[in-house]
């Protein structure tokens, strides 16, 4: 099916209205990213963030005359020009994008002119736009400069908060909005953690951010507090929501002008269905399998699923160790996991309960102390949708709490012989509290290294840095940080390289509390692991 | 009545059409159309680095007067001033790829040619010039080629005096709604058809600095192609 337009970014702005389908569940989404509340859109590729909030730049736009918020739309590029042992320089380069940003939706909105005209000369009166322009001007220039020398009169954040507010109050604007599309993509994680910071810094009466981010691969840093300085807003829908289907054939036929092509979608209505459910609530994962076949019959179906839900979407996985070198014993656990131990099992599992006509299965469920390593890895798995993370603090069996994560259900149909035949019958009668139930201590995580090898990162400074800190900062007891003392356990990098058993010398600890200390260190080196 | 009260008069006429017209619920096209100016002026200092900016420069000033002139209701002097940036613009550009021909017309003996600008073999929209400048953007030098004779021969109209124009402009200077929607969007055609005119002739000689200035109005006016997007995206990773 041609001309399928896949990325956001395509669409102009004059169709993305006509392409939107509203459900209570985006628009409660929509409501919190135009608040003036700062937002973190987390969601994993193509489950439609830019999407979201180009619709509500659009929106806010339409109407501007009424509500008086200004929506600014910022995507990082061209990040690898700077340089990434400065650290003002990289907040120096971010500034300027936003400033830049800022400025031009100004402009759109006539609130400031262009400042040299043909009919005006250079616009030499100094105005609140005239100010603005000049702290651009100065972020600009700062950043592309080879000097480290800052001036003393050299604006800061503040200024340009100060820059915004008045434009604001004289031109009746309530706050302006400035969503930051891909915010730590494009970013090494030292860059990352430099963007939270300033992130958490931007913030007025008269501005706020929202950030989208990945699951499981941002950095946030020390300063940013995930809990105090962002609202949250996960994007996962749920395909056992009564209008699933429907919000998805919605989305296809927007985009399908010719009445032609939208009668034969509907012709083979059930395999679209199947196509639907497939792509597990991500848009862009039905539009790439849609566009792979011209018509979606029976053989055409099951193609997609041998080629793309069995081969691609894990090449797709195992290709991130090419951007995350440091994580690819983690990235290949996950995948083996994933594609070789619970898919299997749950297709055994389902085989049994569609012959005894008993609800099917599509979780797995880690508990809550296993390793913090394979809870890297899964998090890893949610940034290429394979998996995705449902809740937390879930009861399995003999009362034990765990995370509960739903694996791709292409990925899980793929393993059918003819899933257009059979496909169906695990999606009609799923039942979400029917997992695989993977214990603290699961025989399949042995593979992944309790201790981790840490001379490799050794040109990692952030991480040799981190590593060299006191096991004192990290959020253990003074119970727990005094037994680690005891046994020579002093830093970090001592706690991360340590195996468990080396940890239980210590008088008291057991086997839960070694991993508690274990999965603490870990916790606060993994994103430094990132780069 | 003398010369000067009759002038005055038309200029008190004109000043109530442009407060009229800035009345109107259409600030947002104003306000759009008025910021390309910063944008285009950007490509015309990028240019004077390396190539001779005269054309550009008047380019330039026939876009804004006629924003002027579409405000104050003057819509044939209006759809003129389009013509005329788009003419200055693409023939600054064929003027850039020859330095005869710049020479020749600097010297007076060379005009600019429509027919030449846009011929389908060698014209600025013809596959063997976008090959040569921009390969990855053959597919769209149809596309653009068409929308930019049209909108040529559209503004041409009033150029020409053409039947069915001049007939509607034996009205008084007033706001009339129609033409002013007529004008921002043959003014957004403009827009797209220089951004893409420039990204073609001068991106390979972009360094990554100018990238980086140009991307916002790339983005903005280009962003929808997924060859800007690719370019963008391969300038990111230093290729």
């Amino acid at each position: 099916m041609e001309n399928l337009i896949i990325r956001t970014e395509e669409i102009l702005d004059s169709k993305i209205l006509d392409y939107y389908v509203e459900t209570k569940y985006d628009e409660k989404i929509l409501n919190q990213l135009e608040s003036s509340v700062p937002c973190l859109l987390v969601g994993s590729r193509g489950v439609g963030k830019s999407f979201l909030f180009r619709v509500m730049r659009q929106r806010l736009t339409d109407h501007f005359g009424l509500e008086h918020i200004l929506p600014v739309m910022v995507t990082f590029r061209n990040a690898t020009l700077l340089e990434t042992d400065n650290v003002e320089k990289i907040q120096m380069w971010m500034l300027s994008k936003i400033t830049t940003e800022i400025i031009r939706a100004f402009k759109k909105a006539g609130i400031i002119t262009s400042r040299g005209t043909f009919l005006h000369g250079t616009n030499s009166v100094e105005d609140e736009g005239s100010y603005l322009e000049e702290i651009c001007s100065q972020f600009e220039n700062s950043w592309r400069t080879n000097s480290s020398y800052i001036p003393e009169n050299f604006p800061t954040i503040d200024n340009l908060l100060y820059a915004v507010e008045d434009i604001c109050v004289a031109n009746n604007i309530s706050r302006v909005i400035v969503n930051i599309d891909e915010a730590a993509h494009v970013f090494i994680p030292a860059q990352q953690r430099q963007f939270f910071t300033m992130f958490r810094d931007l913030r007025s009466p008269y501005l706020k951010c929202n950030a989208a981010i990945y699951p499981g691969t941002t950095c946030f840093g020390d300063s940013f507090q995930p809990m105090h300085d962002a609202v949250f807003l996960h994007i996962n829908r749920d395909i056992q929501d009564e209008n699933y289907i429907s919000f998805m054939k919605e989305t296809v036929t927007r985009q399908l002008e010719d009445s032609t092509k939208i009668q034969q979608l509907m012709s083979y209505g059930n395999n679209f269905t199947l196509l639907a459910y497939a792509a597990s609530g991500n848009p862009r994962l039905l539009f790439t399998t849609l566009s792979l076949v011209d018509k979606i019959n029976a053989e055409n179906t099951n193609r997609v699923f041998r080629e793309f839900y069995r081969e691609r979407i894990w090449s797709e996985h195992s290709s991130l160790a090419e951007k995350f070198p440091t994580c690819r014993t983690l990235i290949d656990w996950g995948r083996d996991f994933i594609e070789n131990v619970a898919l299997p099992e749950l297709k055994e599992k389902n085989d049994k309960y569609i012959k005894g006509d008993k609800p099917t299965a599509i979780s797995i469920w880690m508990n809550r102390d296993a390793p913090q390593s394979i809870k890297e890895a899964m998090r890893l798995l949610e940034y290429t949708g394979i998996v995705s993370e449902n809740a937390t603090g879930i009861r399995a069996t003999r009362d034990k709490i765990g995370t509960r994560y739903i694996v791709n259900i292409g990925c899980l149909m793929s393993l059918e012989p003819t899933p257009t035949s059979t496909g169906m019958n695990i999606v009609k009668r799923i039942s979400i509290k029917r997992m695989s139930e993977y214990g603290d201590n699961s025989l399949h995580y042995s593979s992944l290294s309790d201790a981790i090898n840490l001379e490799k990162f050794n040109t990692n400074q952030f991480l040799v840095d981190q590593l060299e800190k006191s096991i004192d900062l990290l959020e253990l007891t003074s119970w727990q940080k005094e037994k680690l003392h005891s046994v020579s356990i002093d830093t970090i990098g001592n706690l991360v390289a340590a195996t468990e058993d080396e940890v239980m010398k210590a008088y008291y600890v057991g086997n839960v509390r070694a991993r508690q200390m274990k999965n603490s260190a870990f916790a606060a080196v993994f994103e430094y692991l990132l780069g | 009545m003398d010369c000067t009260e009759l002038y005055l008069g038309t200029q008190k006429q004109l000043q109530e059409n442009v407060r009229v017209s800035l009345e109107s619920g259409y600030m947002s096209e104003i306000a759009s159309s008025q910021s390309f100016i910063d944008d285009y002026n950007t490509w015309v200092e990028w240019i004077s680095i390396k190539y001779n900016n005269a054309l550009f420069l008047l380019a330039l000033s026939e876009y804004e007067t006629s924003i002027v002139f579409c405000l104050q209701s003057l819509y044939k002097q209006a759809f003129t001033g389009i013509r005329s940036c788009l003419e200055h613009s693409l023939f600054g550009i064929q003027l850039s790829t020859n330095l005869y021909q710049f020479l020749q017309w600097k010297n007076g003996n060379y005009d600019a040619c429509w027919s030449k600008i846009t011929d389908q073999e060698s014209g600025l929209f013809s596959k063997p010039y976008i090959s040569a400048f921009c390969p990855d953007m053959c597919t769209l030098s149809n596309i653009v080629g068409v929308s930019t004779r049209n909108l040529y021969r559209e503004c041409s109209e009033f150029v020409h005096g053409n039947y069915n124009i001049a007939f509607s402009y034996t009205e008084e200077f007033k706001y009339n709604e129609g033409n002013l929607l007529i004008f921002f969007d043959k003014l957004k055609n403009l827009r797209y058809i220089l951004e893409f005119s420039l990204f073609v002739r001068f991106q390979n000689e972009f360094d990554s600095k100018d990238i980086s200035k140009f991307e916002p109005q790339l983005v903005e006016y280009l962003g929808h192609l997924h060859e800007i997007n690719d370019f963008l995206s391969i300038s990111d990773k230093g290729e």
